[in-house]
């Protein structure tokens, strides 16, 4: 097909389970170009890790409509960890995203039984990066007992979209972490599932963003409880202003025969004024009664009793605002295990600076 | 003699396919007062809940008879009408139900008989007297939101009104001050007076004990019981530590 | 010993179950299905104003038009074709309860509302199938000035205008399918008006009764609370079980004036080929207050939220409920709340029982827009799983878009706790009672806000529901 400027338009980040349309949360529409140009990355591989394995088909939370738009053109990356093999150092995948043509990547991560891992996906945005499109699809099978971290740090700056699909499999006793930071992008769509398939694996995801400038924030994050005495833990934290716009998907998805399983999900929004438009749907499904599942979600301001406190100690009210902004961030960053990545984003964070309008 | 109240052989139960207690023996007749000590882990509570049928404590050896029947088939419910009774260490919340009206649907399922609504007031305010408790607690859901010391009171209080036979007591002083642990123990006295009744008392302390007479003290070590003797085992351990009986313990295995 | 049961099918709901057969000769139906000529056959019938007419035809023409939503429980039995939108009993409403046809009497006093009537209520409207058979409210009550009629009888006396107002503004055709369908067909239900600074001490209470198998019912509510005034309007549904679905897609439209209070409370058993397709909605003015209570125990299908627009300033909601979905069940209940003008309030507790297969949905949306500064909203769900056949979802939605507002929500899932049910039993209490127990424990965020007898009422509906719960 030579119809680049023809465009898809994608649903991705259905929610689970619907609800009435007139809330625009049931899902997203994208409008994508029919093809993407491959998106390669700047890479550092770890002693021991090997590139190739091979992978099913593996569920993301963006869904299949994505799925079956990115694999036509990304640039794969694959990778399989040994059996038992502990790999020290983090894979780096580093993507400078320039605009323009809209670009694709894929990569995959084969964790064999007992290995570890850790993987930090950096979205940087090129100094004056023509506006532009960048999708990511990251799929990963976890077998018996491994264990990833998988970090991904969103700064493309101003005028980018970012698609970004994570999916996971995993087998018993395997560990995935998630740790996502949405920093800036004009709009970012992140899908992120997390199927526990194996009995006592369990998901993490710390999720922490700022969005302003009229930029706009769509997630999707799902935990699908198939084993048993499996667990998930989903965590947001954020700030929005300047006419922002988020929703937030979270879904605990117990299945029959889920028994013994836990899953939690909280959601902390901060609004920092009255353009922001803010969306939370957190959802828990449930066909198994011996399960525990919680989730909360709390949305407003920036408390006054701690601006005062603030205040009291001699800081200026712009600056605690933007202290405050800028905090959910950092403390997410310290989550990061890689030091060199860990001080440059928070540099990031630091000299970051809102235009404020 | 007469077969005791309680008498228990070679009792050996699983906690999640782990073995807990072994062949455990022993007797408690009508209206005697023992004490159970051990080592934190020993399996002193799993005692309790085993004879009270928490369906999570799997008995896989011996037997149990109380009050002449096999205790052993019986849910706990067919337990506790049959006259034994437990004091939880962490009594449950429930919301909802009044401490008054479970009492009172407790009362009536032990007696069988419709209890009358302005007798059982009375009594149950004369018990809240000797235990020390505002009758107002009467009226709260029950447990929900009551401090550590008015839950243990008001499992004597279950205890003075339901009046069993046997009722153990799980480390029922334990979290609580000088002047509660004096409080439960009074009422602890009151339902030995009342009614005769038995005790199994697992403690640590001596404090719940001073007022009370205790006939024999037995001490259970990694789910056995490796030594007993009268009421002076209680200071003797107390001074000397559970040092001799882990020896003990250690040997028979 | 042996236990008392196994299993039990279906509970034991002899109490409503009871039902006449409805010789045709005793009542006046229209044909099944729907067509203009139906609805124009049900206006002429209720002599409807010329605004009545046009307003059921061009509901109809919208309901034609409009699809169903894709998000809630199947409603796959359910053909219009085979409903009966209008069964009117060959009676006059009456005001005098000797006048009330003697089967139709019988029905209403085995379910206690007269007797309830001469104990604690201050009127009472009984709804036999699509017509109001009866209608009384106490001297002292009317004397205050406190109107309480039916909605057909209103349209033609001194308060015809005020319906015009307020008739399906706030519920209105295009709201979605059902509220269309009620449009077109709706017949029946009350009018009460309670005006400025009256304080109705004792509760209203309609009582709506489905007899006719393959009927549906669409009763219209009509509440103006004027300014200062308080009133608590009760009802109470329940319908004997066919084999046939019938549908019950009623409204309530609730005004609440400056500083009024009312309290809507509902304690819903339909039986179980009931599709209970029901809109509620309360529009608050400022400083006003609605509370709403309500009961879900019946019904096959239900799709239940009642919508409260907080619309003046400091206007307060509270929504406590619970919904018990049992074997064939599939019920859809929640709330939505809209956050309009500043310093709003809503608090929510809901709860839901899951058992036997049944399917609950807890589904919420809660918007606080621009002008709501210093709103403040927060939701509690927890929903209770009594085996591993049955399902329970929660979905409640959040839009905010103000900076001074406080929204929290909090849910959680899970069982009986086997340690509760042990420790109840360790005080000689069967393992059916303790269950029973603790799951009426659950359910007392509805029963400590309803009148006793009610209170006492759900509490027998939840024990017949928990009998047999043991294998």
């Amino acid at each position: 097909m030579n119809a680049t400027q023809q465009a898809n338009n994608l649903v991705v980040n259905h929610l689970p389970g619907q609800t009435w349309n007139w809330l625009k949360m049931n899902d997203a529409r994208v409008a994508v170009d029919a093809s993407a140009a491959p998106l390669e990355a700047q890479i550092t591989v770890p002693e021991g890790l090997r590139e190739g394995g091979a992978l099913v088909p593996i569920g993301g939370g963006m869904g299949p409509d994505y799925d079956r738009w990115i694999q036509q053109d990304a640039a794969v990356k694959a990778y399989e960890t040994a059996e038992g093999q502990k790999v020290a150092e983090p894979l780096k995948l580093t993507y400078a995203l320039a605009g323009g043509k809209t670009a694709a990547a894929a990569c995959r991560i084969d964790a064999k039984a007992g290995s570890e891992l850790t993987v930090i996906m950096d979205f940087a945005g090129q100094p004056e990066a023509q506006p532009g499109t960048a999708a990511f699809s990251t799929k990963l099978h976890l077998a018996a007992g491994a264990a990833v971290t998988l970090v991904q740090i969103h700064r493309s700056g101003a005028g980018q979209r970012i698609l970004n699909d994570v999916g996971a499999v995993l087998e018993e006793n395997a560990k995935f972490n998630v740790i996502h930071l949405v920093m800036d992008g004009a709009s970012t769509y992140v899908g992120c599932q997390a199927d526990l398939k194996g009995d006592q694996s369990s998901f993490n995801a710390d999720v922490a963003y700022l969005v302003q400038n009229e930029d706009l924030l769509d997630t999707n994050y799902v935990a699908l409880h198939h084993g048993k005495k499996t667990e998930s833990r989903i965590i947001s934290a954020g700030v929005l202003r300047d006419r922002a716009e988020k929703l937030f998907r979270g879904t605990i998805d117990f299945k029959k025969g889920a028994a013994g399983s836990v899953g939690n999900e909280k959601e902390d929004v901060m609004l920092m004024d009255d353009t922001v438009v803010n969306k939370t749907i957190p959802l828990i499904l449930c066909a198994e009664e011996d399960v525990e599942g919680n989730h909360g979600a709390t949305i407003g301001k920036l408390d006054d009793a701690l601006l005062f406190y603030m205040e009291s100690r001699g800081i200026d009210v712009d600056d605690i605002y933007e202290m405050i902004a800028k905090s959910k961030l950092e403390a997410a960053s310290r989550l990061i295990p890689d030091q060199a990545v860990r001080e440059d984003v928070q540099d990031y964070i630091e000299a970051h600076q809102v235009q404020k309008q | 003699m007469s077969d005791p109240l309680l008498k228990v052989r070679q009792l050996t139960v699983n906690v999640e396919d782990k073995e807990i207690l072994h062949q455990v023996d022993l007797d408690i007749a009508k209206g005697e007062t023992h004490v159970l000590m051990g080592p934190n882990g020993a399996g002193k509570s799993t005692l309790g809940y085993a004879l009270m049928g928490n369906p999570r404590y799997e008995v896989t050896g011996g037997s149990v008879a109380f009050d002449g029947a096999d205790l052993l088939d019986e849910s706990a419910d067919q337990r506790a009408r049959s006259g034994l009774f437990l004091s939880f260490q962490n009594p449950l919340e429930v919301p909802g139900i009044t401490l008054g009206n479970f009492i009172r649907n407790a009362v009536e399922q032990r007696t069988g008989e419709r209890v009358r609504l302005w007798n059982f007031r009375k009594q149950l305010e004369k018990e809240c007297e000797i235990l020390d408790m505002d009758p107002s607690y009467v009226d709260r859901d029950l447990n929900v939101g009551f401090s550590g010391g008015e839950k243990k009171k008001a499992e004597i209080l279950q205890l003075l009104m339901l009046k069993p036979k046997l009722a153990i007591l799980d480390e029922t002083d334990s979290g609580l001050d000088v002047d509660a642990v004096r409080t439960v123990s009074k009422g602890v006295e009151e339902y030995q007076k009342q009614q005769d009744g038995a005790l199994l008392i697992i403690t640590h302390n001596t404090g719940i004990l001073s007022s009370l007479k205790v006939d024999y003290t037995h001490v259970l070590v990694s789910g056995q019981i490796v030594g007993g003797g009268d009421a002076s085992l209680v200071d003797e351990i107390n001074r000397d530590g559970y040092e001799k009986y882990e020896a003990r313990a250690k040997a028979a295995e | 010993m042996s236990k008392e049961k196994t299993y039990v099918e279906d509970v034991d709901r002899s109490l409503y179950d009871f039902r006449y057969d409805e010789s045709d000769k005793d009542f006046y139906k229209v044909e099944s299905g729907l067509t203009p000529e139906i609805v124009e056959q049900i206006s002429e019938e209720k002599n409807d104003p010329d605004w009545m007419r046009e307003l059921r035809l061009k509901s109809l023409e919208i309901f034609n038009e409009k699809g169903m939503g894709q998000w809630g429980p199947p409603i796959d039995g359910l053909d219009m074709n085979n409903i009966v939108t209008y069964v009117r009993p060959k009676t006059k409403m009456s005001a005098n309860w000797e006048d009330v046809p003697k089967d139709i009497k019988d029905t209403f006093e085995r379910l206690g509302i007269p007797q309830a009537e001469r104990k604690s209520l201050a009127g009472v409207g009984a709804q036999y199938d699509s017509e109001l058979v009866y209608h009384n409210v106490r001297k002292e009550v009317a004397e205050q000035g406190v109107v309480y009629t039916d909605i057909e009888s209103a349209l033609h006396g001194p308060y015809a205008d005020l319906i015009k107002d307020h008739f399906m503004h706030l519920i209105t055709p295009h709201d979605h399918k059902f509220a269309a369908l009620h449009g077109a067909v709706w017949s029946g239900g009350s009018f009460v008006y309670v005006p400025k600074g009256v304080s109705v001490e004792i509760p209203l209470q309609s009582y709506f009764r489905l007899n006719a198998p393959g009927a549906g019912q669409f009763e219209h509510t009509l509440i103006i609370v004027d300014e200062g005034a308080d009133l608590h309007f009760i009802e109470g549904c329940s319908a004997p079980k066919y084999n046939v679905a019938n549908l019950h897609a009623g409204a309530v439209e609730l005004f609440v004036g400056k500083n009024a209070r009312l309290r809507y409370s509902t304690i819903e058993n339909w039986s179980k080929n009931m599709y209970n397709l029901n809109t509620k909605r309360a529009k608050i003015e400022e400083g006003g207050k609605m509370e709403w209570v309500s009961g879900s125990f019946g019904s096959h299908v239900s799709y239940l939220y009642p919508m409260t627009i907080l619309n003046g300033e400091g206007a307060q909601m509270e929504y406590t409920g619970i919904t018990f979905a049992g074997k064939g069940q599939n019920l859809d209940t929640g709330m939505k709340v809209v956050h309009n003008a500043p310093h709003t309030t809503s608090v929510v507790s809901a709860k839901s029982i899951s058992k036997d297969g049944g399917i609950s949905t807890y589904r919420s949306s809660v918007v606080v827009n621009n002008k709501a500064k210093g709103a403040k909203s927060s939701v509690s769900c927890a929903s209770l799983m009594l085996d591993d056949i049955s399902r329970s979802d929660t979905i409640p939605a959040m839009d905010v878009r103000t900076q001074d507002a406080d929204v929290g929500h909090e849910a959680k899932i899970g069982r009986i706790s086997d340690e509760a049910v042990f420790y109840l039993m360790s005080r000689g209490i069967s393992e059916e009672d303790a269950r029973a127990m603790i799951v009426s424990g659950f359910a007392d965020n509805v029963s400590k806000e309803l009148p006793l007898e009610y209170a006492v009422e759900m509490n027998n509906l939840i024990r017949l529901e928990m009998k047999g719960t043991i294998g």
